[in-house]
């Protein structure tokens, strides 16, 4: 019983966790004013892809997976790591649930600190999207094998 | 570019871009910005704006929190990507 309470506790001093809010609106606004600059290079092709509603990007998605990527950047303290933003993707599995993946730098970045398992819920209400990261000590961890600038494929891919 | 229109036209992006809660004209150059209001998306407005402004492109290796901390340092960043 003490072993089992000694690996709580480790377990829980060894989790980190992230956690973003972002106004829609203002990433709206960002599309709006820089276009495909903000779009392409925040956000990797298939982030686009499950953001597209009806044949337009939409901003509530948008906003989601922007704040799926500063609460990943809070939970592996990688502000300063010199990352670029699509290399940490935020991908639909169905069904309302979404993992994470890290490509590139990020990925070598967060792999520094150990094999986490990564988990990321995100929602949006009343013109405010949130997104939540826990990752949790483990062998597995989302990494990536594209090689050079991970998670940025080309705009139009299908 | 002397470093005088350099500030200047920093402070200006900032002025538009960075949300702050206070005059960008009036912050000193080692001002915390993200103390000033800059938040992490404002951050990246002001990168793509700064980028237009000075047609200069920061690299992943730069998209730090650090290079956007104050006017001091996003001018370092500045003086290293802009052609002498």
């Amino acid at each position: 019983m003490l072993d089992a309470a000694v690996t709580a506790l480790k377990l829980a001093s060894s989790t980190r966790i992230g956690i973003d809010l972002v106004h829609v609106a203002r990433i709206a606004e960002s599309v709006r004013e820089f276009g495909d600059r903000f779009t392409q290079r925040l956000f990797a092709a298939g982030e686009l892809r499950d953001s597209t509603v009806a044949g337009r990007l939409d901003a509530g998605l948008l906003a989601q997976r922007f704040a799926a990527k500063e609460a990943v950047i809070k939970a592996f303290d990688l502000s300063d790591a010199g990352i670029g933003w699509s290399q940490i993707e935020m991908t639909d599995c169905g069904g309302g649930t979404a993992r994470i993946r890290l490509h590139g730098r990020a990925a070598e970045s967060a792999a520094c600190l150990g094999p986490y398992e990564i988990a990321v819920t995100s929602s949006q209400d009343d013109g405010m999207a949130c997104a939540i990261v826990v990752a949790m000590p483990g062998d597995a961890l989302n990494l990536s094998t594209l090689p050079g600038d991970a998670g940025r494929e080309p705009a139009d891919a299908a | 570019m002397t470093d005088t229109t350099l500030d200047a036209r920093i402070r200006s992006v900032l002025a538009k871009h960075g949300r702050l809660a206070q005059d960008a004209g009036t912050l000193t150059d080692s001002a915390d910005l993200y103390q000033a209001g800059l938040t992490s998306h404002a951050s990246v407005n002001v990168m793509l704006a700064l980028e237009s402004t000075f047609d200069v492109e920061f690299p992943d290796q730069m998209l730090t929190r650090s290079v956007f901390s104050s006017v001091a340092a996003i001018r370092g960043a500045l003086s290293q990507l802009i052609p002498a």
